[in-house]
């Protein structure tokens, strides 16, 4: 696949504080990124940067086809409240000139909503400005969509139409990039993984890997997870955020019918195990692990 | 570009902020008229045999420093000053500059988008004031000689004299264009710092400030008087004992100078700045 997005050694500073550090990232046609990260982590200034509003220290951004533009979906909706949703459309293709009326109406349909409603954009739900601004952002046919919390507002019809325009714009060929704190979310839509924090990209997971050895269990109690650790031994087992019974993913590549046949004689009762996908929350819970009370 | 213009144009004008356009110039018409009637009944005009008509309420709104200062060019400053503060504010400004080819353009288009809508503001203010003035005054087609050949006491209180002969309606064109262009100037001084500043609230107070200082620090100090554009393009027609008057050349080259200025600034801060 050919690489659209090639970024270098990217940094950027303000008042002596770094929000990014190293950044190196690419991007190929048709691929979907997810950016997860904790609040402040340097998401969106990455995305600024390589849409330009921001200008980096150091480091490069390349485009390889800069002519065909970037698609830009911001955190929280920029419209023109006064005028419809059309217009705005308008407004905005006037300035590259590329989208004419009939591909602005087509960029509306897709997204659900119609050309000809004249409805003031001031009027709009948060859903419709939602996926108003999904249309400004793909009217222009951009090789690169750059989406900051795009499933904001959207209610659940709202983001499985999203996944799917998603989809079929990346066998299209075009590069997404999606920044966003639901993880369950990026681990549907995206096939890679980037995880910042603290202005560093501290992992990069393919979420589309079939090597996987993982094994999500949860046991009866605290005891029994006692027991599990020792069997499995710290660094192999993961614990996750449970509301009822300890739950944890174990790092295995013993077959599950295996792994069975070993703990049910030490005594340990299980509630529930089966083959694990890539667990993105897991993984971020480790790459964002608490540090003397704070995030790291 | 042309497009970019055209879109921060109806961006600025097309708020319902701007409806209040309509009673600030109607006030200061209806202000301005009730003093010159005020004048009019008063024996000394009588006794002249002078005559007003709706040229001296258009004129004498326009030439009112007072009016023209706080009202006019403030809510002007009002009305534009969020320009780019706005655009930050809303996101906006990530949709628009991803779209130029590069950030000269964005911030051409807006300077231009703010001398559009001054030249919007000050027609859509002298039509406003036309027909006010109408409602009071009687319509003639040339100034009346109140305004051409005004009492010598009159001269004295700093008001303007028209040279008999002169077309009112160009006159008037003369004037919008001027003002448009002044105004605007004035405008781009809040706006080229609101891209450092980005405080809603505080940007509008530094012309406010200004106008404040220049009004109690009245004196021949041209450059500290960009407001008050009557003395400056009119001076010719101008009497004035606190202000010396510039000619219509040198004043359109100062304002020129001030307005290039502002945009090399705003470029030069834009090149460093980040969304």
């Amino acid at each position: 696949m050919k690489e659209i997005l090639k970024i270098r050694s990217l940094k950027k500073i303000v008042r002596r504080k770094p929000i990014l550090r190293d950044i190196n990232l690419t991007l190929s046609e048709g691929e979907i990124l997810g950016l997860i990260g904790p609040n402040g982590a340097g998401k969106t200034t990455l995305l600024k940067i390589i849409s330009g509003s921001i200008t980096a220290t150091a480091g490069s951004v390349q485009l390889a086809e800069p002519e065909s533009g970037i698609g830009v979906l911001p955190e929280t909706p920029a419209l023109l409240p006064s005028l419809s949703g059309f217009q705005n459309l308008q407004l905005l293709a006037s300035i590259r000139r590329k989208a004419r009326e009939q591909e602005i109406r087509e960029a509306m349909k897709t997204v659900g909503l119609d050309p000809a409603n004249r409805k003031a954009v001031g009027n709009y739900s948060l859903g419709m400005k939602q996926r108003l601004m999904l249309a400004q952002a793909i009217m222009e046919k951009p090789k690169l969509l750059l989406l900051d919390e795009p499933t904001n507002g959207l209610d659940p019809l709202g983001i499985i139409d999203l996944r799917q325009l998603l989809f079929r714009l990346a066998s299209q060929g075009v590069g997404i990039i999606i920044a966003s704190h639901l993880l369950h979310e990026i681990e549907l839509m995206c096939h890679r993984v980037a995880i910042i924090s603290n202005g560093s990209i501290v992992r990069e997971v393919n979420l589309q890997s079939s090597e996987q050895h993982l094994i999500e269990i949860s046991v009866n109690s605290r005891s029994d997870w006692d027991k599990l650790v020792r069997w499995a031994g710290k660094d192999n087992l993961r614990p996750l955020p449970s509301k009822d019974f300890p739950r944890g993913i174990l790092n295995s590549e013993l077959p599950v019918s295996r792994v069975l046949a070993e703990l049910l004689p030490a005594g340990i009762a299980i509630e529930s195990i089966q083959r694990a996908a890539i667990n993105l929350e897991a993984i971020f819970l480790e790459c964002s692990q608490l540090k003397d009370g704070v995030y790291r | 570009m042309i497009g970019l213009w055209w879109m921060e144009t109806i961006k600025l004008v097309f708020r319902k902020r701007w409806l209040a356009v309509f009673p600030a110039f109607a006030l200061v018409a209806f202000l301005n008229i009730d003093y010159l009637l005020g004048y009019q009944l008063n024996y000394q005009i009588q006794n002249y045999h002078l005559h007003l008509n709706i040229w001296d309420g258009v004129i004498g709104t326009f030439f009112n420093y007072l009016y023209f200062r706080f009202v006019i060019l403030l809510l002007f400053v009002f009305l534009v000053t969020d320009s780019v503060i706005g655009d930050i504010a809303s996101n906006w400004v990530w949709l628009t500059l991803n779209r130029c080819s590069n950030r000269y353009q964005w911030w051409t288009a807006k300077v231009a988008s703010v001398f559009t809508a001054g030249l919007i503001y000050t027609l859509l203010g002298m039509v406003i004031v036309f027909f006010v003035s109408l409602l009071s005054l009687p319509y003639e087609t040339s100034f009346s000689r109140f305004a051409t050949n005004p009492p010598s006491f009159f001269i004295t209180l700093g008001t303007y004299v028209i040279p008999p002969g002169t077309n009112p309606f160009v006159f008037c064109a003369k004037l919008v264009l001027y003002t448009a262009f002044a105004i605007s100037i004035f405008a781009l001084i809040p706006v080229t710092l609101s891209l450092i500043l980005r405080k809603a609230y505080l940007v509008p107070m530094i012309p406010f400030g200004w106008l404040i200082l220049s009004h109690f620090l009245n004196s021949n100090r041209t450059y500290f008087q960009i407001d008050i554009v009557p003395r400056l393009v009119y001076g010719a027609y101008f009497y004035s004992q606190v202000a010396r008057p510039l000619s219509f050349s040198i004043s359109l080259l100062y304002l020129s100078i001030v307005g290039i200025a502002l945009w090399f600034l705003g470029a030069y801060i834009l090149s460093r700045t980040d969304f």
